[in-house]
């Protein structure tokens, strides 16, 4: 290629995540030949998040090994495929938008155009800094940390009965270690799935010999150099090697004091338009630190799952290569979370007038299926165990399904199901 | 099926235009894959979880018009499980 081919424009993305792969690698399909840089505060590359509080904290296999770290990408492709001037090891701290700079330790970094992916970071819990064996769950350097506890046998309370903590509890478990849940609220995943379906998720914990004690808070986390016991408001004392602290994120937009960027003061996050744009010249923004306009459900929404983190960085850098030609994003929000042996699923928005068990028992366990009405629209679904069902309700809310085909569509689904139960019994 | 059009550089520097068929397929990595079900969302043509949970590929031939849908479903599986590739 002649210099005079090459994009004149440089690209950087800060946040070293999959939002920040997905926005390099979107701007290389493009065929974008400018400069990229890559900016990511941890010292590694970029990996993959789900797996860290799932399969990467399994228990040996038989060969005596340990899961492989899930790298991403390796350095040799992030620099020669992908063409990426990549800094690890030192996050950004603050963003001009007039002079069009980043600046990361004592270095300015110009750029033209900018997608913002830092992500969020972990919620701590105050007065339990200091102590070994109490660790929060969202980087690869908290993950190795508890496994380690995990493999020398830890007693395990985790804090939080939100998906991380639910997760880490469930691996516990199959462990074959002591687990208990504590959840300061009367109800667990009230936010994600609503109340009547939070209340039924959380009994999977009870089911698999997990201890679930919600509606308690947490007074104190003692112990000697390490962690030895949490302490309960009612007094109760469980006593703990490894403390895992899950109690939601904090979108990583502390550095952008100053910079002129709105923030969303209801849901946290980047104000941005349905483009992704942040409305400052050349700035996008992806993933958990983005709250955007969703037109596919016409609502502002900011999204911490991995689909949205994936689809939202490649939109972003699409969008600031070529404004012009700048397309909506829009989605049904999916999440999933694996317990026990159990797969969680959920398409679109607990946001709902109205939630309605369609198939199954949560009580009786097994297979269940939740609708969620919103007027007289499909807004979202559940399922536990229901991977066959909950991709078709995905499409039904793309297409802005009505609430009656979906209840029509579930019947026949459950009928369909029961006959081939039947039959095969 | 679509059609390429392939740039073969000759022996004496000249471009040599060929038209040459290529039909693309979607494959399936099977280790990789968990059942996630993001393809069936965005290609529900191709792909089908069942009832345990396993992936099934309907059809693995893709047209013109089918390409970028299955795009999607690549770029949106969570294990990279899938990839199209020149039949």
């Amino acid at each position: 290629m002649s210099q005079a081919d090459v994009d004149p424009r440089r690209l950087v993305v800060v946040g070293a995540s999959l939002a920040g792969l997905r926005a390099v690698e979107a701007a290389r399909k493009t065929g974008f030949t400018g400069e990229i840089v890559l900016i990511g505060a941890e010292d590694h590359l970029p990996y993959d998040r789900p797996p860290l509080s799932k399969a990467f904290l399994a228990a040996a296999d038989d060969s005596g090994e340990l899961p492989e770290v899930p790298w991403f990408r390796t350095e040799e492709t992030m620099r020669e495929e992908l063409g990426v001037d990549v800094r690890l090891g030192q996050p950004a701290t603050a963003l001009d938008t007039e002079a069009r700079t980043v600046t990361v330790g004592d270095e300015q970094i110009p750029y033209d155009l900018l997608v913002i992916a830092t992500g969020a970071h972990a919620r701590l819990l105050p007065g339990a800094e200091g102590l070994d064996g109490v660790h929060p769950l969202r980087t690869l350097d908290d993950s190795l940390a508890v496994r380690d506890k995990l493999e020398a046998g830890a007693r395990t309370v985790v804090i939080g009965a939100g998906f991380i903590g639910s997760e880490l509890a469930s691996t516990a478990r199959k462990r074959g270690l002591e687990a208990t849940i504590v959840e300061a609220l009367p109800t667990p995943l009230v936010r994600a799935t609503g109340h009547e379906m939070g209340a039924a998720i959380a009994s999977l914990h009870e089911l698999n010999g997990t201890t679930l004690r919600c509606g308690v808070g947490v007074a104190s986390i003692e112990g000697d150099g390490k962690v030895e016991r949490v302490v309960l408001a009612d007094g109760t004392t469980i006593e703990a090697d490894l403390v895992v602290v899950g109690i939601g994120v904090i979108p990583s937009v502390g550095w952008l004091e100053g910079s002129g960027l709105m923030i969303d003061s209801t849901i946290g996050g980047i104000v941005c338009d349905e483009n992704l744009w942040t409305g400052v010249p050349g700035v996008y923004a992806a993933g958990d630190v983005a709250s955007w306009m969703n037109p596919t459900l016409g609502e502002r929404q900011r999204m911490e799952n991995w689909t949205a983190a994936a689809e939202q960085g490649a939109a972003a850098a699409r969008n600031a290569l070529d404004p012009e030609n700048a397309k909506a994003y829009g989605t049904v929000p999916y999440f999933w979370s694996d317990w026990y042996d159990v797969r969680i699923q959920f398409v679109g928005s607990p946001d709902a007038d109205e939630v309605l068990l369609v198939d199954g028992d949560p009580a009786a366990g097994g297979r269940w299926v939740a609708l969620y009405r919103r007027g007289d629209r499909l807004i979202g679904a559940l399922t536990v165990n229901g991977q066959t069902e909950i991709m078709k309700y995905r499409v039904q809310i793309m297409k802005g399904g009505s609430w009656d085909d979906a209840l029509a569509f579930a019947e026949k689904r459950r009928i369909a199901h029961a006959e081939k139960f039947a039959a095969s019994v | 099926m679509s059609i390429t059009q392939v740039m073969i550089e000759g022996t004496g520097g000249a471009a040599d235009l060929r038209t040459e068929k290529t039909m693309k397929c979607v494959t399936v990595d099977f280790d990789k894959c968990t059942g996630l079900g993001i393809c069936e969302s965005l290609a529900p043509d191709f792909f089908e979880v069942n009832d345990d949970g396993e992936l099934i590929v309907l059809k693995e031939t893709i047209s013109d018009g089918e390409l970028q849908e299955v795009e999607e479903a690549v770029a949106g599986c969570p294990t990279e499980a899938l990839k199209i590739v020149d039949a």
